[in-house]
């Protein structure tokens, strides 16, 4: 059976899958870094068919049976995302997207259905470069370690951008919207992918506004740490290192809120001024 | 309880992590797992919440340090200790 692997920075799987669903996992699940390889990772997944069922196993354990594809490639897409960032240890983990901007990494953190996923498609469209759209990786050396999954393109965003009408349509759990309908588009359609770790230059806290436009505003280092931490997803060293991690963070970078309604309903006159407030941050 | 007046000489829990920023500071309390943001004045207050300075001398020592009261912090002062007794991040003697 075909083999294939994800790394990224010091965390690797691999997936062991039947050629007839080579494509679906392929183009769902970390397109533009699943590669082709001849040996199985420490964490090897397996995708068996068998009387009309999918059977998905981690290291020849059954983790999920279904049958339909679509659920097991759900399910897998979130055991490798969850593999991916438990095995990059001495990192800080951010709920958050991040993007390149010339040699400078920005970090967007928000909650859930704020909107990173949409900026991160309109910043793309305006030449600055995907690192992540849902996770940041943040190594000691304060470098933003890419994590390009596939997007998740909500229902929402569904009318509002080109996307393939033949992708396939996952039933997922939103934090928000309970069970919706979301396809799993590879980055690489909206526009470039970066893939070697950036250092980080820019902190920048969405928060859902009521109002039209956007408005971005320097933020205080202590409210910023407070709200880095709701957005922070382990803390797995000693507290006084991931705190001394996280002023250092602030010390070295640039804080900004961005009160924003919905990224992608700027006008074009709006989203310009987005980006050149942006491209100005130092 | 002891009340908070110019004589009083409140103390920082010792085992609360607290870290300077910029602008201010964060106090991180690990039982609730709960950050305390903290402006620049409030920062300084905590740092003189050693056990060793009177409210008396906090409030002088805001005076002489901070432009911003155009009145007397003293009360501002009060205010913030009582606030940091609240949330439970000063010893009880």
């Amino acid at each position: 059976m075909p083999l294939f692997k994800i790394q990224i920075g010091s965390g690797e799987v691999s997936i062991e899958c039947g050629n007839d669903i080579v494509n679906d996992i392929i183009s769902s699940v970390f397109s533009i870094i699943i590669r082709p390889t001849q040996f199985p990772a420490k964490i090897h997944y397996r995708i068996m068919f068998e009387n009309d069922r999918f059977f998905l196993f981690r290291n020849n354990r059954l983790t999920h049976r279904n049958r339909q594809l679509t659920r097991i490639i759900y399910a897998l897409e979130w055991q490798i995302v969850q593999d991916l960032l438990t095995k990059n240890k001495s990192t800080l983990k951010f709920h958050s997207a991040a993007l390149k901007q010339n040699d400078a990494g920005f970090i967007f953190c928000g909650a859930a259905s704020s909107g990173k996923t949409s900026l991160a498609i309109l910043l793309i469209h305006y030449n600055w470069e995907l690192l992540s759209d849902e996770f940041a990786i943040v190594d000691l050396n304060q470098q933003i370690i890419p994590f390009p999954r596939n997007l998740i393109i909500k229902p929402h965003l569904c009318n509002k951008i080109k996307i393939p009408l033949d992708s396939p349509i996952f039933n997922l759990d939103d934090e928000s919207n309970g069970k919706i309908d979301a396809r799993y588009i590879s980055p690489s359609l909206f526009g470039s992918v970066y893939l070697n770790p950036v250092p980080l230059k820019g902190l920048v806290f969405l928060e859902k506004s009521d109002h039209n436009g956007f408005n971005l505003q320097p933020l205080e280092h202590h409210q910023a740490f407070k709200l880095l931490t709701q957005y922070l997803l382990d803390r797995n060293f000693n507290v006084g290192k991931w705190l001394n991690f996280l002023v250092s963070l602030l010390d070295t970078s640039a804080v900004y809120r961005l009160k924003i309604s919905s990224p992608m309903d700027l006008s074009p006159t709006e989203s310009r001024a987005l980006i050149e407030q942006l491209n100005q941050i130092k | 309880m002891k009340i908070i007046d110019l004589d009083f000489q409140p103390t920082a829990r010792r085992d609360l992590p607290f870290r300077e920023l910029k602008d201010g500071g964060v106090v991180y309390e690990y039982n609730t797992d709960t950050f305390h943001s903290l402006n620049t004045t409030a920062a300084y207050i905590w740092i003189l919440c050693d056990g060793n300075h009177t409210v008396a001398e906090i409030i002088n020592s805001i005076k002489q340090n901070f432009s911003q009261f155009e009145s007397d912090p003293a009360n501002e002062v009060i205010k913030i200790i009582e606030k940091f007794r609240t949330l439970n991040l000063l010893t009880d003697d």
